[in-house]
């Protein structure tokens, strides 16, 4: 019985240019205790789901088809009060950016406490006894519950953001990027902390990263999006070592490897897709060697390749046509 | 090494004095340093793509700055395509055992270095003396010549405009002569000496003509008539003696070359490709502006079609292709990678022979990387381009360096082939470095070495080895001094009985700590425990004896040494004792 399952969500933003479809039929799960990686490159939509499930949109998005069920709720249709409820008490989130996520005049210590007095509805003693154990299960002194967020390195900062998330005891993490702008050696630490967090606690983990390898290392499960929509879906190993997408198999290979030989990896050619006005049939076709007529003329499913594996791609439905001699 | 060397860096630092208040400026005599980059020994081949490694702070992208003086260095030498006989001569004379004359080498080809030679307090007291005396006869004399000669006062202001004009060319003229030092900053000495020798001899030349008593000179009508001409006198004084002083001093730099190399037309040579191109583009010009600005600015380009030529070769080269439709575009009209692309080509278009590439991929998308990457590629092939590639990433140092060199702390811990360094690293920092690079694969999971907290502040260097205090494999000889050792002691003792004991702990020199007052079993106690714990508590190990005295316990350590970068096997250098 996943805990978190997301059914067809749409989240649009409305711009002078137009609706950009940042999220556009969206599919997956997240099972009890399990780690599910969100990949994708920039502007694949995959912080706005993240966003969208929080319901913690800017105020030009909206959610405007899909549905969020967790344990029997509705993300996308409670009303604001019950959803209130459910937001760090239930499901928190790890904010991308921990050098600019704190508020820079407010003592760490309050910050992390504020969460606890809402909702725990404790006084501030309480709460700040909370705080110390907190700040000592990420590896930071309790006495330093005192200093500003400017007294703190990255990697400090970003053990205040996890403390922070892990406040009221949330079944749910939402990791958003949570390594990126993070030295190799930092970004090692803080990965074995959420690791070490994640079998402690037994929490369910949604990560969101653009760098695959750090994935590969952290995650159960995985989806890769691409332009709006998750183009790949399935355990890690069957993504990374069965990959039934284009998307996905291109993706991989575009990292360096430095177990792998000393070449330079592949790229894939052409841009991002516009996401106001996006490709007809597939989303991909335009940048796939494999393209042909049919991935114009119509958009694949997400369909099941394997078992708990899925992509979105003609070639594993259909033959293609042969090519023809260039 | 097979290659001849282009860009060679010896103890190469640059030092960002720390700001301070005007009572501490005069409380503590030396200012205190961030030593972002602290003597780099370098050798990039010609046609080499050389990767600097490291955590950010480390200090990479300051040396690639400092190389092309974007920052000023504090100290050490570069030296851009100098011939190996000179490199050969240099590294004798800095052994002593050369012929030449360091200083004369390090003048003729280095690019970092600078006529510098400290004052003195004593130098700083008899220059002041001298000036004074100086200016005293200097002023007396003139004042005389123009009241018995002139007969002071001038009837006409300009006069006094003139006046001011001479004394300003007398001072300037003696005042840069030897035996003051040619410094740019001594003209403007000479020009506050002008304003005081015309004021003066003004003064006087109006007392000893007759003209006023000295008790009523600043009643006179001179000044209440005049003010104008004297303020006028006054500023012509300043600007004269500075200009004027300024060329003789440069006359006399050249002359006894003591300029040094200048940078302005080497920098055609040296070009850096920044990180981000979302900031480092001017949003308000367009691609055309970013990319001839090099031109203009080093007087290249005779005409606009010529400009024009130059800038559509360099946008082609960089792989904007075709050239003219990306002329008059902005930035925000560019995707990230072509924005990249007019970086690059904005450094191509002067046919530089050396790139300082820093981080020029971390801000773009993973897919479109290589294809940047490829451009730089294809460039060394074109135009025998050497590379500085500064970056974080090891597995892009991998698959794209020649060689590598790794950065703790604004030196280098580590230097060699790519495939020698990361296939076989030696020192611990490079060891924890590679082993903590994810892999995309998850059937590979590697042993990590994780270390321990993070880099130290590089105004607060640690002694010894800079990376010992995080050093999973640190020894005696390390650097550690008593007060890291008594913060381990107390650090293992919290919560255990020996807590108590060890808080009244005191670290009274660098080489030994002290218990003041201990129970008899004191000493078996910290015996048993730095027995225990050493192997966790690294900082332990540097103990060499504890001794009783007085009633306390004296705990001595160690004597450390810092690393030096030596040659361990062939092509590969290490900084780290355990290679010594």
């Amino acid at each position: 019985m996943p805990l978190l399952t997301v059914k067809g969500l749409k989240t649009h933003f409305q711009t002078q240019e137009g609706t950009v479809r940042a999220v556009d039929g969206v599919d997956f799960t997240l099972g009890e205790g399990e780690s599910l990686g969100l990949a994708g490159e920039s502007g694949c939509g995959k912080t706005t789901a993240a966003l969208s499930i929080m319901r913690l949109l800017p105020s030009n998005g909206k959610i405007v088809d899909g549905t969020i069920d967790y344990v029997g709720y509705d993300l996308a249709k409670v009303t604001e009060g019950q959803l209130r409820a459910i937001r760090w008490k239930h499901i928190s989130i790890i904010f991308q950016g921990a050098m600019n996520a704190l508020n820079p005049v407010k003592r760490i210590g309050d910050q992390i406490a504020e969460p606890i007095v809402i909702h725990d509805k404790v006084d501030k003693e309480a709460a700040m006894k909370r705080v110390g154990e907190l700040l000592e299960l990420v590896g930071i002194h309790r006495e330093r519950a005192q200093e500003y967020p400017h007294e703190f390195s990255g990697g400090m900062r970003q053990r205040v953001m996890i403390a922070m998330a892990l406040a009221c005891n949330p079944r749910i993490v939402i990791a958003d990027e949570p390594v990126t702008a993070l030295d190799v050696m930092i970004q090692a630490q803080i990965l074995e902390l959420l690791e070490r967090l994640k079998r402690e606690l037994d929490l369910s983990m949604i990560l969101i990263s653009h760098d695959l390898s750090v994935m590969a290392e952290t995650c159960d499960s995985m989806a890769i999006m691409y332009a709006g929509k998750i183009v790949e879906r399935g355990s890690v190993r069957d993504v990374y070592k069965d990959a039934k997408h284009p998307y996905t198999k291109d993706l991989i290979g575009a990292f360096p490897d430095i177990e792998g030989p000393q070449t330079l990896p592949a790229y894939i050619p052409g841009l991002l897709p516009s996401l106001i006005n996006p490709p007809l049939g597939c989303r991909f076709h335009p940048r796939c060697k494999y393209a042909w007529q049919l991935c114009v003329d119509q958009e694949p499913g997400l369909d099941p390749v394997g078992a708990d594996h899925f992509a979105a791609c003609h070639l594993n439905t259909t033959t293609p046509p042969p090519k023809e001699a260039t | 090494m097979a290659r001849e060397p282009y860009l060679v860096l010896r103890d190469f630092r640059v030092w960002f004095e720390k700001r301070r208040g005007f009572f501490e400026a005069l409380r503590k005599a030396t200012p205190e340093y961030v030593r972002a980059v602290d003597g780099v020994d370098l050798d990039v081949g010609r046609g080499e793509i050389f990767c600097l490694v490291g955590e950010s702070g480390c200090g990479k992208t300051t040396t690639g700055k400092g190389i092309l003086q974007l920052v000023p260095p504090t100290g050490g030498d570069v030296f851009v395509d100098v011939p190996k006989t000179v490199l050969d001569e240099y590294e004798a004379a800095k052994a002593g055992t050369g012929s030449a004359d360091l200083e004369t080498i390090r003048r003729q080809h280095s690019l970092s270095w600078k006529e510098h030679r400290p004052w003195t307090i004593p130098q700083f007291v008899l220059l002041g003396i001298l000036l004074a005396v100086g200016t005293l006869i200097g002023t007396t004399v003139p004042a005389f010549v123009t009241a018995a000669v002139f007969h002071l006062p001038f009837t006409d202001g300009w006069s006094y405009v003139g006046y001011g004009v001479v004394v300003a060319l007398l001072v300037a003229y003696f005042g840069s002569m030897p035996p003051t030092r040619p410094t740019p900053r001594i003209t403007l000495v000479l020009g506050g000496l002008a304003v005081l020798a015309f004021n003066l001899s003004a003064d006087l030349g109006l007392v000893f003509s007759g003209y006023v008593d000295a008790g009523g000179l600043y009643q006179s009508r001179i000044w209440g008539d005049q003010t104008l001409a004297m303020l006028g006198g006054n500023l012509l004084a300043i600007g004269v003696a500075v200009f004027v002083g300024r060329i003789l001093i440069w006359n006399r730099l050249r002359e006894e070359g003591l300029e040094g190399i200048q940078i302005r037309g080497l920098r055609q040579k040296l070009q850096i490709i920044f990180q981000d191109p979302y900031e480092s583009l001017n949003p308000k010009h367009s691609v055309y502006d970013i990319v001839a600005e090099p031109l203009i600015v080093n007087g290249l380009g005779r005409n606009r079609a010529e400009t024009e030529a130059r800038v559509e070769q360099a946008l082609a080269d960089a792989g904007l292709r075709p050239p003219r439709d990306f002329l008059f575009r902005y930035p925000h009209e560019l995707s990230g990678g072509q924005r990249q692309r007019v970086s690059i080509a904005g450094a191509l278009v002067l046919d530089p022979e050396f790139l300082v590439a820093d981080e020029p991929v971390s801000m773009l998308d993973v897919s479109i990387r290589t294809e940047i990457l490829e451009l730089l590629l294809e460039l060394r092939e074109k135009k025998g381009l050497t590379y500085l590639f500064i970056t974080h990433d090891l597995s892009l140092a991998w698959v794209l360096a020649d060689r590598i060199g790794v950065m703790y702390l604004g030196k280098i811990v580590e230097e060699g082939p790519t495939r020698e360094l990361i296939k076989n690293p030696r020192h611990p920092y490079t060891k924890a470095l590679v082993s903590v690079v994810p892999v995309p694969d998850p059937d590979r999971r590697r042993q990590r070495i994780i270390l321990k907290g993070e880099r130290p502040d590089p105004s607060d260097i640690p002694p010894g080895c800079r990376f010992h205090p995080r050093c999973p494999v640190a020894f005696e000889r390390c650097g550690w001094i008593a007060e890291e050792v008594v913060t381990e002691l107390k650090d293992l003792s919290v919560g255990t009985p020996e807590e108590g004991l060890f808080a009244g702990l005191r670290a009274d020199a660098p080489g030994a700590f002290t218990l003041p007052s201990a129970p008899p079993d004191a000493e078996a106690t910290i015996r048993r425990l730095i027995e225990a714990k050493r192997e966790e508590f690294r900082g332990l190990k540097a103990i060499r004896s504890i001794e009783r005295a007085d009633g306390g316990i004296r705990v001595s350590l160690h004597e450390f040494t810092e690393p030096e970068l030596k040659a361990i096997a062939p092509d590969v250098k290490v900084s780290c004792h355990l290679f010594a």
